[in-house]
């Protein structure tokens, strides 16, 4: 499996949200400051496999998803599908890279729109697709042709001024001349800008002195000296100001009577006789054959859906998420909370893509449906060979669906690898903090204390070094400073693990960050004993 | 023999909505002890969030109709309470945690006008110049460490007395006056802040809400209702919205909280996780009825009943490759047109003929001692559920 090439390749994105920033700010300079989402973030996804990424809130995982569903653009950073590159426009690129990767949204009631039926909001997805495909083929044709229509049109103009060199020279030194005037008066503005910014600065700092060294509060005005010096400053800031102007006007006359002059030379440029006839020859030419035509393919304009067709294929669709096939006509709120998570999944699926970006499909639900959901996404992985990527924050579902886990903190990855080797020897020490604090339903866990203290940070400011240094238990001055790289683990494949000390604390238990509670001393005449009566 | 703090007998709650009835709560009946922890579960739209503000009469009315049952909370039935009475046992009597810190907090006040308000009614009523809970200026004994062990002394903190100085000195005025000055209101209000671990109390004091993470409001929240010093906190959901690393913080700290101040704890929860790390005794929820209740130990190793089995077995603990998760078939059946007899029914593995009959099981002792409050089970096959997978 680790032989086939991957499916989705994302390397180093990045996704910075900037803040509006305040006038103040803006005055002084100081810097926009941005949310840090996502902040170098590389992984792989092979096709047919599960990769689940976990992490809490605020840890930049439904971002990195909605950037790989090419939802938001990225900051920085390449995606690559199929070995084909993310292109930054939103033509056709974009609408395949929408077929192929469909996202499942975290909250199944915001998205589903509550005014269209089961068999609408699915069949959406099908009309959107039917619609792109008959947009491409009826309007590729035309776009060939027009095309070809311009090529010609630039082919002619080259082989006309080709036939007439004067006329080309005249047209580039008038090109050359009025570039030549912009930046020359764009260079004047500038200066002037500079000198103004050094006259008001020289100013300021006077009235500085001047403020300084008043003699007393009695007197008004400043004392002579400085007077005299600030007319002193404005008299050779006017003089400087209107020679640069004097001299500017003369260079500008200068270079124009230069420009006629070349214009008037340049008019009178002749061709040899039969190197004219031949180039005129070659224009007339091409003006009676042009170009070849165009090869137009023929491309087959798929039908418009119609109402019956969607119907019978979200019919069809229907069994596959597990629903039944009479509620086509239900509303999205006379669904369960599951019924609708299968809806949205029925949304994604029915187009056939190649990635499934499962935004936290079972957060909403109950553990008895919840085990139902997830069923279904593994029984149509096998099926029908999705790759998906799991997002979600419960470890259960990602160890149950995944094949290979992703841990992320704070916008950064800390640990990557197989599902097993992650849940069961988890060498960051965040991914230990994780599977620490889950709680799992085991009465014997009671009065057991979680070791791990304080807050996650802000991403407006994340800490230098480490992210999760703050909270670590391991933590030594090297996390503080120096940032961890997502580096691979000697003698594990297919591991890797952003952490500074992560060979010395690769066996410590994710239990250890547990301790069991302080004897509790008979605090009330009924514990959990229950002993009544 | 120990006064049970609460008592809540054969409530049963209706939601009277113009598509029907729907009956949220049925015959549910439990008790809780001084300094116990009680843990609801269930899944959503079993009632239990529905009995958690039922208790404290928090439901609006209508839509919900109270059809019977009674909620005795040290002796006096609140149900029968008059509802104007009922601001009096709120806060220093029943605390309530919510699951969303931020719609609980007001918005416009920092953190500490919020917090000092529970500790000056707190203090308002321990000092009797607050009307308590049956209208005599007689505060109720709020002091710790206390037990209420005699029917007694349940009974005294209800009679209405004149107060001691009755006669001598004009009494001092109900509530606390414009210019009141509150000595040591800030310094308590920071203790309790410091009480549920919140770094720089100081600072967080002069915070509005919106300013806080929500592990630091759920915290505030917590401090809140501590510094009411309640007989009773009902925590609805209160780490659901928290991450696992955070909620594993909050449990800890309230764990560590239950060994300081003894309060008895009603916990609910849809996390099985959540409240067999929290709870003493838990309570099972389906379809508004209270199907099992029991030490957390017994109920999660020894299901009783059929549906607390098939719940604990839809947990995924194992990877794809172990075979597929083991789910409930069917789904939970509509409030408003419950099946005849017991309401797992049509889902139970179990279930005969006997099942489908009106009425359905009522929760029956199935533990090895017998007593009610040990472990009950409201099946009428509560023993065959151990020989299912």
């Amino acid at each position: 499996m680790t032989d086939t090439p991957p499916l989705l390749e994302v390397e180093n994105v990045v996704k910075h949200f900037p803040l509006p920033r305040g006038l103040v700010d803006a005055v002084r300079g100081i810097p926009p400051k941005a949310v840090h989402a996502v902040d170098g973030v590389s992984l792989a996804i092979r096709p047919g496999e599960t990769l689940g990424l976990i992490g809490e809130s605020g840890s930049g995982k439904t971002t990195l998803g909605w950037v790989i569903a090419r939802l938001l653009p990225a900051s920085a950073g390449t995606l690559r599908l199929s070995g084909v590159e993310a292109d930054e426009g939103q033509g056709p690129g974009l609408l395949a890279w929408r077929r192929q990767i469909r996202i499942v949204f975290q909250d199944p009631v915001g998205s589903l729109d509550p005014r269209l039926r089961a068999w609408q909001v699915i069949g959406e997805a099908l009309q959107a697709q039917n619609h792109m495909e008959r947009q491409f083929a009826l309007g590729e044709p035309a776009r060939i042709v027009r095309e070809h229509r311009n090529a010609v049109r630039r082919e002619e103009q080259r082989l006309w001024l080709a036939c007439h060199p004067a006329e080309e020279a005249k047209r580039s030194l008038m090109r050359d001349y009025r570039a030549g005037v912009e930046q020359r008066a764009k260079a004047f503005e500038e200066g002037r800008a500079r000198l103004e910014a050094d006259y008001r600065d020289a100013v300021g700092r006077l009235r500085e002195r001047a403020r300084a060294t008043a003699p007393s509060k009695g007197s008004r005005g400043p004392s002579p000296e400085i007077v005299a010096e600030r007319e002193r400053l404005t008299r050779d800031y006017r003089l400087e100001i209107a020679r640069r102007d004097a001299t500017r006007r003369q260079e500008e006359a200068r270079i124009g009577l230069e420009f006629r002059a070349a214009l008037l030379q340049a008019g009178r440029q002749r061709l040899p006789p039969d190197e004219q006839k031949r180039r005129t020859d070659a224009y007339r030419a091409f003006r009676k054959q042009g170009l070849p035509p165009p090869v137009i393919p023929r491309i087959p304009v798929p039908r418009r859906l119609s109402r019956g067709v969607i119907r019978r294929r979200v019919w069809e669709a229907l069994p596959t998420v597990g629903l039944p096939p009479d509620c086509l006509d239900q509303y999205p709120h006379e669904f369960s909370g599951g019924g609708r998570q299968r809806l949205s999944l029925a949304r994604a699926l029915i187009v056939n893509p190649r990635l499934v970006i499962l935004d936290e499909p079972t957060s909403a639900l109950d553990v008895a449906v919840q085990a139902q959901i997830l069923n279904r996404l593994v029984a149509l992985q096998k099926e029908r060979g999705f790759a998906y990527l799991l997002i979600t924050h419960n470890v259960a579902a990602v160890r149950y669906v995944a094949h290979r886990v992703a841990v992320m903190y704070l916008g950064q990855l800390v640990e990557v690898g197989g599902v097993r080797d992650v849940l069961e020897r988890p060498i960051h020490p965040y991914t230990k903090a994780l599977l620490a604090a889950v709680p799992v339903p085991d009465a014997r866990r009671r009065r057991t204390r979680y070791r791990i203290t304080g807050e996650i940070p802000t991403l407006l400011r994340p800490p230098p070094g480490c992210r999760f240094a703050p909270r670590c238990p391991f933590v030594i001055d090297r996390c503080r400073t120096e940032d961890p790289p997502l580096r691979e683990i000697s003698g594990r494949a297919d591991r890797r693990v952003a952490c500074h000390r992560a060979e010395e604390v690769a066996d410590v238990a994710p239990d250890l960050l547990l301790a069991p509670g302080a004897p509790v001393p008979s605090p009330h005449p009924s514990s959990s004993t229950g002993t009544a009566g | 023999m120990v006064e049970p703090v609460l008592t809540v007998e054969g409530l049963s709650v209706d939601y009277v909505v113009g598509s029907g009835t729907f009956h949220a709560l049925q015959n549910v009946s439990f008790e809780m002890l001084p300094g116990q922890v009680v843990g609801i579960v269930g899944e959503t739209g079993c009632g239990k969030s529905t009995l958690g503000h039922a208790i404290p009469r928090l439901l609006p009315e209508p839509p919900a109709r109270v059809r019977r049952g009674r909620v005795v909370f040290h002796g006096v039935d609140l149900l029968k309470v008059p509802k104007w009475q009922i601001p009096m046992v709120r806060g220093t009597g029943i605390g309530m945690i919510f699951q969303e810190p931020i719609n609980s907090l007001d918005p416009s006040y920092r953190v500490y006008r919020q917090v000092a308000e529970a500790v000056r009614m707190r203090r308002l009523r321990d000092s009797g110049r607050a009307m308590t809970f049956v209208g005599g200026p007689k505060p109720f004994d709020y002091s710790r460490p206390r037990r209420i062990s005699t029917a007694a002394a349940a009974t005294h903190a209800f009679v209405p007395t004149l107060p001691e100085s009755a006669g001598k000195a004009p009494p001092p005025p109900l509530g606390p006056g414009p210019e009141a000055p509150e000595p040591g209101l800030r310094g308590e209000v920071l203790e309790y802040l410091r009480l549920v671990r919140i770094n720089d109390p100081e600072t967080i004091l002069d915070r509005y809400p919106h300013e806080l993470s929500g592990g630091m409001r759920q915290r505030v929240m917590i401090a809140m209702a501590l510094s009411a010093k309640p007989e009773l906190l009902i925590a609805d959901e209160p780490t659901s919205a928290l991450d696992v690393t955070i909620q594993a913080q909050v449990l800890t700290l309230m764990k560590e909280l239950m060994d300081e101040i003894h309060t008895s704890i009603l916990f609910i929860s849809h996390d099985l996780g959540v409240i067999a790390e929290a709870a003493d005794l838990v309570g099972v929820m389906y379809a508004g009825h209270l199907v099992e209740f029991g030490p957390v130990s017994e109920v999660f190793e020894q299901p009783r009943h059929p549906y607390t089995k098939a719940l604990l077995r839809s947990i995924p603990v194992g990877y794809q490759d172990q075979g597929p998760l083991p789910s409930m078939p069917g789904s939970v059946p509509n409030l408003s047109r419950l099946p005849p007899g017991c309401a797992f029914a049509p889902r139970c593995p179990l279930a005969r003929d006997i099942c489908r009959i009106n009425p359905g099981p009522e929760i029956r002792e199935v533990g090895p001692v017998p007593n009610v409050r040990h472990h009950g089970a409201a099946c009428h096959f509560a023993e065959g559920v151990a020989l299912l997978p």
